[in-house]
C-alpha cells in the first residue's frame, strides 16, 4: 500500500487509532483496565451515550443540532417511573414493554415539538432546542415537584441494571441487558441511515437543501423525522437510566447532550452536515467512555473529566475544519 | 510601451497535477488582455498566482512595475494595486454600496470612528464618474447581478488598482447589461489600467480586447493580437485542432404535445405565459437575464407556487405542489447554477445519479437498491462519456462539463421525457459544449422534449428549433426557422420605451 492511501485510511479512521492508543495507555497505567469487569463496565456506561449519539448523528448530518436531548431524558424517565408505580406487581416482560413504550411516546411528543418548530416554522435548530431544553427541564421539575420518583418494583430495573449469560467469574451474568438493547437499537439506526432511501435523503438534505428539494425530496419532512428520531433516542435513553437507578430524577441527563455531540463529532460526523455514520459515532462513544472510566481508575478528580471532554470536542471540531480546508 | 505586469516561468504543481508549466505573459497598461482556454487549461490558477492566492513553484516570477513581487496572500496584491473581480461576486448583501466599496479599508475620523459621510461621498463620486445610476447608500442586496458588478468595479476604482483581473464577468449578464459593463471596461482602459480578462465567449474578444493568450493543459500556446486573428483560429489553438461549427442544429420532426402551459401568472414576476412544447424539438427560451424565464420554469416544475394558470402534461392537467410530483410525471430540471442547485458536490457519481429516482426503485421496506443505482450510474457515465476515474469519484473534483453530464445522467436515469435546461452550457468549455449539444439532440430524437433557457444568443440560434422570447415577465414573441436570428431576438427581448 502506498503512502497516500495509508494516510487517507488513517485520517478517515483517526477515531479508531485514538481509541486503541487510549486503551493501550490506560492499560499500562492501570492493571485493572483490561479486566472483564471493567470492560463490561465501560460497555454499559457507553450505552446511554450511544443511544443519544445515534439520534444526534441524524440531525448533525442535516447540518443541525439537538441540545434538548438531556431534558428529554429526564422527562421520559419520570413518565416511565410514574407509569411503573401504577403496576407494583408487574413482571419483567411487562416492565420492558412499559419502559420502551414510555420512552418512545415521550420522544415522539418532544420530537414533534422540535421537528415542527425547526422543519415547518424555520426556527434555527440551536435556538429551538436550547429553548425546548430549558422548557422540558422545567416540565420535569414541575411534574415531580423537584423530588425523585421512587418505590418502583425490581422488575422495573431489569432493562437498565441486570446482566444475563452468567460465567464462572461473573455469576450474576457477563452481558448487561442494556448492552443488548442498545446494540439492537443502534443497529436499526445504522441500517436506516446507511441502507435506506430515507437515509440517503438525510445525506442529500444535509449536503444541499436546494438540490434535494429540486430532486423531489421533501426537505421539511426529512428534517422533521430526523428531529423526531433524535428525541425518540433520547426518550429511550431516559427510560434506560430510570430503569438502571430504579427511580425517576428530574435532573437526570443534565449535560448529556455535550457527551453525545462529542461522540458524534469524534466519529467523523461533520458539524457542517452532509456526512457521517452511526457506526462511527459508536467509536466516538467508546473513546469518551474509555476516557471517563480510565480517569476513574486512575482516581482523577471528576471535575477534570469535564475539562478533558470539553477539550476533546474542540480538538475534534478543529480537526474536522482542518480536513475541510485541506480539501479546498 | 513597458508592460506593467509580467509573469515569467510560472509553474504550479498540486499533488498529482501540474496545473501550469513555464507560462509567461506581459500585460500592458490601457490594454485588455484576455486569457482563453478550455476548463482546466490553467487560467484560474494563473490569476490566482497573480493575485496572491497561490504562490508559484520556485523559479517563477511575478514582476509588477519593474519589481519582483512575492505575494503570500491576496491582501498584499490588493495593496500593491492588483484587484480581482471574481466570477462569483463578493458582495456583502446586507451592507450598502459604499460599505461594500470600502470593506476592509474603511475610512476613519481622527477619533477612530467611521467617517461614513466621506465614504458615501467618495463612493458617489466614483459612481458618478462611472456614469452609473446608483446611490452609495443603497443596500447591495437590492441590486441585480449587473448592478452588483458595477459596485465591484467601483471598489476596484477606489483601490486605484493598476491591474484588474475580471474572471468571466459576463457569464451571468444579459446582452444589454454586457454593453454597460464593456463601457466601464473602456473607461478603465482610458485610465491606463491593465485588464486581465477571462471569458468563454470568444465573440467578446473583438469587442473590447487587444491581446489574447491561449492556454492549453497548463501551457501557453500563443499570445496574439486580436486584430490579426479570427475566432476560428483561436478556437483551433485552444483545442489543438481545427473545429467545425460547434453548433449542430438538427431538423427534428415535431411530435406529439408533451407540455402545454396556459396563462401561467405569478404577480410581479411573470404574467400570462402560454406555450406548448412538443416531442422531438428543442424549444429555446431567450431574453434578458431577469426576464422571468427561470422563474417560469421553476413554477412549472412545482418548486415555486403560481397565482393562476394551467399546466398540462401530455394533455392531462396537473397541479404540481412540489418537484417530486413533476418528477413522477417525467419532468426534469437542470438548473442554471450547478454548484448551488444542481449537484451534491461532496457526494459521488452514484449518489448524484440516483438521487431523484431512488424512491421509485427502492426495494422492500425502503431499502436502497444498490445494484440498480450502480448499474444506472455506470450506464450513464459510459454513454455520456463522463471523464472520471470511477463511480466513487466526488463531484467536486470533476470539471464543469463532466459535472453537467452527471446532472443530465441523473435525469435520464429518472426516465425524464420533458427536460428543462437552464443555461446548460454556462462555464463549460468548447469541446464539452459540442458533446452536450449532441446529447441534447439524441434526447429529442428519442422522443423527448427539451426546453432550453439560454442567454447566449449564438447558442439559441445554433441549437433551438423554435424560440420563445421573454421580456419583463411576458412572452414577447415566437420565432421559427429562418426568423431565428440575432436581430429579431434582440428586438423582441429589448426593453424599449414603447414596450408594454
Amino acid at each position: 500500500m502506498d503512502k497516500t492511501r495509508v494516510k487517507k485510511l488513517l485520517s478517515e479512521n483517526i477515531v479508531v487509532v485514538v481509541l486503541i492508543l487510549l486503551c493501550i495507555g490506560f492499560g499500562i497505567a492501570s492493571d485493572t483496565f483490561f479486566s472483564a469487569r471493567n470492560i463490561s463496565n465501560i460497555l454499559s456506561q457507553m450505552c446511554t451515550n450511544a443511544l443519544l449519539a445515534s439520534g444526534l448523528t441524524y440531525v448533525i448530518i442535516l447540518g443541525g443540532i439537538d441540545i434538548s436531548v438531556g431534558s428529554v431524558v429526564a422527562v421520559a424517565g419520570i413518565i416511565a417511573s410514574y407509569a411503573g408505580l401504577q403496576f407494583p406487581n408487574m413482571g419483567i416482560p411487562f416492565a420492558m414493554v412499559l419502559l420502551i413504550v414510555c420512552g418512545i411516546v415521550v420522544g415522539l411528543v418532544c420530537g414533534f415539538i422540535n421537528g415542527a418548530l425547526i422543519a415547518y416554522l424555520d426556527v434555527i435548530p440551536m435556538i429551538c432546542t436550547l429553548s425546548t431544553m430549558t422548557a422540558l427541564r422545567g416540565v420535569a421539575f414541575v411534574i415531580t415537584g423537584g423530588q425523585p420518583v421512587y418505590g418502583l418494583p425490581t422488575s422495573f430495573a431489569f432493562l437498565g441494571a441486570s446482566r444475563v449469560f452468567p460465567t464462572a467469574g461473573m455469576p450474576n451474568g457477563a452481558v448487561p441487558v442494556v448492552v443488548i438493547f442498545t446494540v439492537i437499537v443502534v443497529a436499526i439506526m445504522h441500517i436506516l441511515l446507511s441502507q435506506t432511501v430515507f437515509g440517503r435523503h438525510v445525506f442529500a438534505v444535509g449536503s444541499n437543501k436546494n438540490v434535494a428539494h429540486l430532486s423531489g425530496i421533501d426537505v421539511r419532512k426529512v428534517t422533521f423525522i430526523c428531529h423526531v428520531l433524535s428525541s425518540v433516542m433520547a426518550g429511550l435513553c431516559g427510560v434506560v437510566i430510570a430503569s438502571k437507578l430504579q427511580n425517576g430524577q428530574p435532573n437526570s441527563g443534565q449535560g448529556y447532550e455535550m457527551f453525545a455531540i462529542a461522540s458524534t463529532v469524534l466519529g467523523g460526523t461533520s458539524l457542517a452536515g452532509g456526512s457521517g455514520s452511526v457506526a462511527r459515532a459508536m467509536f466516538g462513544c467508546a473513546v469518551i467512555a474509555v476516557i471517563k472510566t480510565g480517569m476513574d481508575l486512575l482516581q482523577i478528580y471528576s471535575y477534570w473529566q469535564n475539562v478533558v471532554i470539553g477539550c476533546i470536542i474542540i480538538l475534534a471540531v478543529v480537526l474536522d475544519m482542518a480536513q475541510k480546508r485541506g480539501r479546498n | 510601451m513597458e508592460p506593467i505586469l509580467q509573469v515569467k516561468n510560472i509553474s504550479k504543481t498540486f499533488p498529482g497535477v501540474k496545473a501550469l508549466s513555464d507560462v509567461e505573459a506581459d500585460f500592458y497598461p490601457g490594454e485588455v488582455h484576455t486569457l482563453v482556454g478550455e476548463n482546466g487549461a490553467g487560467k484560474s490558477t494563473l490569476i490566482k498566482i497573480i493575485s496572491g492566492v497561490y504562490t508559484p513553484d520556485p523559479g517563477g516570477k511575478v514582476i509588477f512595475q519593474g519589481k519582483e513581487m512575492n505575494f503570500t496572500e491576496p491582501g498584499q496584491a490588493i495593496d500593491a494595486g492588483i484587484a480581482v473581480i471574481h466570477q462569483e461576486l463578493s458582495i456583502a448583501k446586507d451592507l450598502t454600496v459604499a460599505q461594500n466599496v470600502w470593506l476592509g479599508r474603511e475610512k476613519k475620523k481622527k477619533n477612530g470612528l467611521l467617517d461614513k459621510a466621506k465614504m458615501n461621498k467618495d463612493t458617489q463620486d466614483i459612481l458618478d464618474f462611472m456614469k452609473v445610476d446608483l446611490k452609495a447608500t443603497t443596500i447591495a442586496g437590492e441590486l441585480n447581478a449587473a448592478q452588483q458588478q458595477m459596485v465591484e468595479i467601483a471598489k476596484v476604482i477606489s483601490q486605484n488598482a493598476k491591474v484588474v483581473v475580471m474572471d468571466e464577468p459576463t457569464s451571468s449578464l444579459s446582452e444589454h447589461e454586457i454593453d454597460a459593463l464593456f463601457e466601464q471596461v473602456r473607461i478603465l482602459k482610458k485610465n491606463n489600467v491593465a485588464i486581465i480578462y477571462i471569458t468563454h465567449r470568444l465573440k467578446e474578444l473583438t469587442q473590447i480586447c487587444e491581446r489574447v493568450t491561449v492556454l492549453r493543459d497548463g501551457c501557453k500556446v500563443d499570445t496574439m493580437m486580436v486584430a490579426d486573428v479570427t475566432e476560428k483560429q483561436i478556437v483551433a489553438s485552444m483545442v489543438g485542432r481545427e473545429m467545425g461549427d460547434y453548433y449542430d442544429k438538427h431538423d427534428h420532426e415535431q411530435g406529439k404535445e408533451m407540455l402545454r402551459v396556459e396563462g401561467l401568472t405569478r404577480e410581479g414576476v411573470f404574467r400570462d405565459i402560454s406555450f406548448t412544447a412538443y416531442a422531438g424539438e428543442i424549444l429555446g427560451f431567450s431574453g434578458l437575464v431577469g426576464a422571468g424565464r427561470t422563474e417560469v420554469m421553476e413554477a412549472i416544475f412545482g418548486a415555486t407556487p403560481i397565482d393562476s394558470g394551467k399546466v398540462f402534461v401530455k394533455g392531462e392537467e396537473v397541479h404540481f405542489k412540489n418537484p417530486k410530483e413533476a418528477i413522477s410525471h417525467k419532468i426534469g430540471l437542470v438548473t442554471e447554477d450547478r454548484r448551488r442547485t444542481g449537484l451534491l458536490l461532496e457526494k459521488n457519481i452514484i449518489e448524484n445519479t440516483s438521487l431523484p429516482s431512488l424512491p421509485f426503485h427502492a426495494k422492500k421496506m425502503g431499502f436502497v437498491n444498490k445494484d440498480w443505482e450502480k448499474e444506472q450510474a455506470q450506464k450513464y457515465k459510459d454513454s455520456l462519456k463522463v471523464k472520471a476515474p470511477d463511480l466513487q469519484t466526488i463531484l467536486r473534483t470533476l470539471s464543469g462539463g463532466n459535472q453537467q453530464k452527471v446532472i443530465l445522467g441523473k435525469w435520464l436515469a429518472a426516465d425524464t421525457e420533458i427536460l428543462i435546461l437552464d443555461e446548460p452550457t454556462r462555464g463549460i468549455d468548447v469541446n464539452a459544449r459540442s458533446e452536450f449539444y449532441a446529447l441534447m439532440n439524441d434526447f429529442v430524437e428519442a422522443g423527448g422534449a427539451i426546453i432550453m433557457i439560454s442567454s447566449e444568443m449564438p447558442e439559441v440560434i445554433g441549437i433551438a428549433n423554435r424560440v420563445l422570447v421573454m421580456r419583463e415577465g411576458r412572452i414577447s414573441g415566437e420565432l421559427t426557422g429562418q426568423d431565428i436570428n440575432e436581430q429579431s431576438i434582440i428586438s423582441l427581448a429589448s426593453i424599449t420605451s414603447d414596450a408594454n
